[in-house]
């Protein structure tokens, strides 16, 4: 392999890149105003579940029952329905998620000691909004109860100690004490935003795959290798800009704490970008159009980078689809990222990411590198 | 006319075809990776590697870590002999949850006269969905846990201890299963993305190899001419969807309760109207790779508006009007109504009515794009 080669080979492709200066700011921006948009769509809390009353009692009592299940917010009681049918269509139409049925003996029984049933019908439709609103319902009549109980003992004479719950339990979130989802979202996020300079890279060069302009290189004393290490390292720089700009934009726009060596972030984003510039590269190498080239783009970077690089659903909880998960690299880098950002780990924490992303990486530029041979010669 | 538009998806078919590999890719990705995602986040969070230490080694503590096994949310995996070990495993991502009991637990516990012994529960804040559903799970199992020694301690039964009783029901999605919601939304999410990604390219390709003003010279009107275009993207966005749907019923046990034509047809006009979009950008760019890259941008942000993670009623105001413009958010109510409620289109007319509007609206302007094109 011929430096001198390589290096003018580099700077072609760099000209390549900063010439379309639209295509040259999407590339480098864009990842940042994914990052962005996603963050901010992303870090939401399910609050203000709309609600259907129906109160058969018309109480005091009910009231203030209603009154303390509406409380927080999490939960807006916005029509009163006249009978069931008007529930049931209410939910199919999705106007309401919730409904709470209060029967006409609810102040009866509840004040002379017997249990009065209040019915709870909820919108499956969506299991988190379903279940933040079943929560909540249960575990607010659960302390209406207890007010209640412990405001009837008193009448009698045996109060209920203050501290009913015989444990006290202390929950630590540790990392992201408050835990605010685009604490832990954001480090993630750079990790499916960065796939970009690949897409790229590999339309790139699938372009000029199209426009023949490749086979006149290949006929130049350009070797192999260097031709791909010639294309592949001007986007890792390119994709190091994106790098920067992303971390700059978690640490001081959305207050992600870098507690983390900032230049071992660096190598191991180049690390990631390595790997994924030369699956890029092997798609360019394999297709023949910029369409094809996009499209298993999105089938080998955008889908499993959401879906499966434990984002949202924990890499733990996926059974033997672990495996699948752990050959995107998107994967690794989410580790590595949220490892160097939020629990400020070292390398003799994430040395196996860092190895599977170089694996990977070296792998694949070995492959692609056979490939084009064969398909050259 | 009909017969000019036939002639050009004959042609667009043609050139399809002679890609046999991109064919196979583009019918048989997204179904693929379908399954992959489907099954890999179908059980939502569970399973969620668990450590355990317990300084009491008490029946009772015993008694606790098991009410924690009983849960489906932890797996208690590891006894780590000190916190120390315990951090470790928690940065290193083996470990997700920390259980740390002290000694003297069980004697607290006992005696009346001493406060209530504290139970120690740590998370990894770096993974907020799961630290997130850990909470909630472990606040149910602890609350429970209580309340079963109250009854012990106070020989209160059940009725007295409860003057108000929730009967909860759950319509529509009765064992609240995470994948009949999620399912949708990534099936919504991949059929937009494939088919978009084909009808983008139509308009640019023909620009990019100069037979744009071949096609511009022929009777051929730019109407005809988008929706030739967009007949091809249609007919493999339909069958991509037909075979998503069928792995959904048949593999994934999602339900479909509403009426079957109504479902057919509906699916066939959303992709009328996502393609809308794709053809627009095709229309403005000045290449291939713009045209890609904004339909990129587009399909990331379909994406978001498509609920997978969080439902967009919940987003901020200004994101909410935006996601009006995205045919996913609307489709997606619409789908999940027929396949989980049943219901018919009184539910969701102005789902329907907001697509038209944007289905017309899009095409439209596409159409008036290019007759500016040709004039200029």
């Amino acid at each position: 392999m011929n430096f001198n080669r390589t290096l003018s080979i580099m700077r072609k492709e760099w000209r390549h890149i900063i010439r379309d200066r639209r295509t040259a700011l999407l590339v480098t921006l864009s990842p940042v105003f994914f990052l962005v948009v996603l963050a901010y769509s992303f870090s939401v809390e399910i609050k203000d579940v709309s609600l259907a009353v129906m109160d058969y009692d018309h109480t005091p009592l009910s009231r203030s029952y209603l009154q303390m299940l509406t409380a927080s917010g999490d939960l807006k009681t916005c029509c009163q329905a006249a009978n069931y049918d008007e529930i049931e269509q209410w939910l199919t139409d999705g106007k309401v998620k919730a409904a709470l049925i209060i029967p006409p003996d609810f102040d009866e029984r509840a004040s002379t000691g017997e249990t009065a049933q209040v019915q709870v019908i909820v919108d499956g439709t969506d299991p988190n909004t379903a279940n933040h609103a079943i929560r909540h319902i249960v575990s607010r009549s659960a302390n209406f109860s207890t007010r209640l109980l412990s405001a009837e003992l008193a009448r009698l004479g045996t109060p209920l100690p203050a501290d009913s719950s015989p444990v006290d339990v202390r929950m630590r979130t540790w990392y992201n004490p408050s835990l605010k989802t685009v604490i832990g979202i954001v480090p993630a996020l750079v990790g499916v935003v960065l796939g970009m300079p690949a897409i790229a890279a590999s339309l790139a060069i699938t372009r000029e795959k199209e426009w023949g302009t490749l086979e006149s290189l290949v006929a130049t004393p350009v070797g192999r290798s260097e031709l791909l290490i010639g294309k592949l390292v001007p986007y890792i720089f390119s994709g190091m800009i994106s790098v920067v700009l992303c971390a700059a934009v978690a640490v001081w726009w959305f207050e992600v704490p870098l507690r983390g060596n900032f230049l071992l972030y660096l190598l191991l984003s180049a690390d990631f970008l390595l790997a994924t510039l030369s699956i890029g590269v092997l798609i360019s190498i394999l297709v023949s159009s910029q369409q094809a080239a996009m499209i298993i783009s999105l089938l080998v970077f955008l889908f499993p980078g959401f879906f499966l690089s434990g984002i949202f659903i924990p890499l733990s909880a996926m059974g033997i689809m672990k495996m699948e998960a752990y050959m995107v690299p998107t994967t690794h880098y989410v580790l590595i990222n949220r490892g160097i950002f939020l629990k400020g780990a070292g390398l003799e924490t994430l040395w196996p990411w860092a190895v599977a992303l170089l694996v990977i990486g070296l792998l694949v530029m070995l492959l692609s590198f056979l490939i084009f041979k064969k398909l050259i010669d | 006319m009909l017969l000019r538009i036939w002639n050009l998806v004959l042609k667009e078919f043609t050139q399809l075809l002679r890609d046999r590999v991109l064919i196979l890719f583009v019918i048989f990705g997204p179904v693929l990776e379908l399954v992959m995602v489907a099954y890999s986040t179908s059980a939502g969070i569970a399973h969620l590697p668990s450590a355990v230490i317990d300084l009491d080694h008490s029946p009772q503590s015993r008694a606790l870590v098991q009410s924690f096994q009983n849960v489906k949310t932890f797996d208690i995996q590891v006894y780590p002999a000190n916190f120390n070990d315990l951090r470790r495993m928690i940065e290193g991502d083996s470990i997700a949850v920390g259980i740390v009991i002290p000694s003297g637990f069980s004697n607290q516990l006992i005696s009346p006269a001493s406060p209530a012994p504290q139970v120690q529960i740590i998370l990894d804040g770096a993974e907020p969905t799961a630290a997130q559903a850990s909470i909630d799970a472990a606040q149910g199992l602890i609350a429970a846990y209580g309340q079963r020694l109250s009854l012990q301690a106070y020989t209160l039964d059940q009725d007295a201890l409860q003057p108000v009783e929730t009967r909860v029901r759950v319509r529509f999605n009765e064992s609240l299963k995470e994948s009949n919601y999620t399912i949708p939304s990534e099936m919504g999410f991949m059929l937009a993305a494939i088919t978009i990604m084909v009808a983008s390219l139509g308009i640019a390709r023909e620009r990019e190899l100069g037979t744009l003003e071949q096609l511009m010279v022929t009777p051929l009107r730019p109407v005809e001419m988008v929706i030739g275009k967009a007949i091809p993207a249609v007919v493999i966005g339909y069958i991509v969807f037909l075979l998503m749907l069928a792995i959904s019923l048949i593999g994934f046990g999602v339900p479909m309760r509403g009426s079957w034509p109504l479902l057919l047809g509906l699916a066939a006009f959303y992709l009328f109207v996502e393609l809308g979009w794709g053809i627009m950008a095709s229309a403005i760019s000045r290449s291939q790779l713009q045209a890609l890259l904004l339909v990129f941008v587009f399909i990331m942000v379909e994406m978001v508006f498509s609920g997978y993670a969080f439902p967009v009623e919940n987003m901020p105001t200004a994101l909410q009007v935006v996601s009006n413009l995205f045919p996913i958010k609307h489709w997606l109510v619409v789908f999940r109504s027929v396949l989980l409620k049943g219901a018919g289109p009184a539910s969701y007319w102005q789902e329907l009515v907001a697509l038209a509007v944007l289905g017309t609206g899009v095409l439209s302007l596409t159409v008036w794009l290019l007759r500016r094109q040709r004039f200029a």
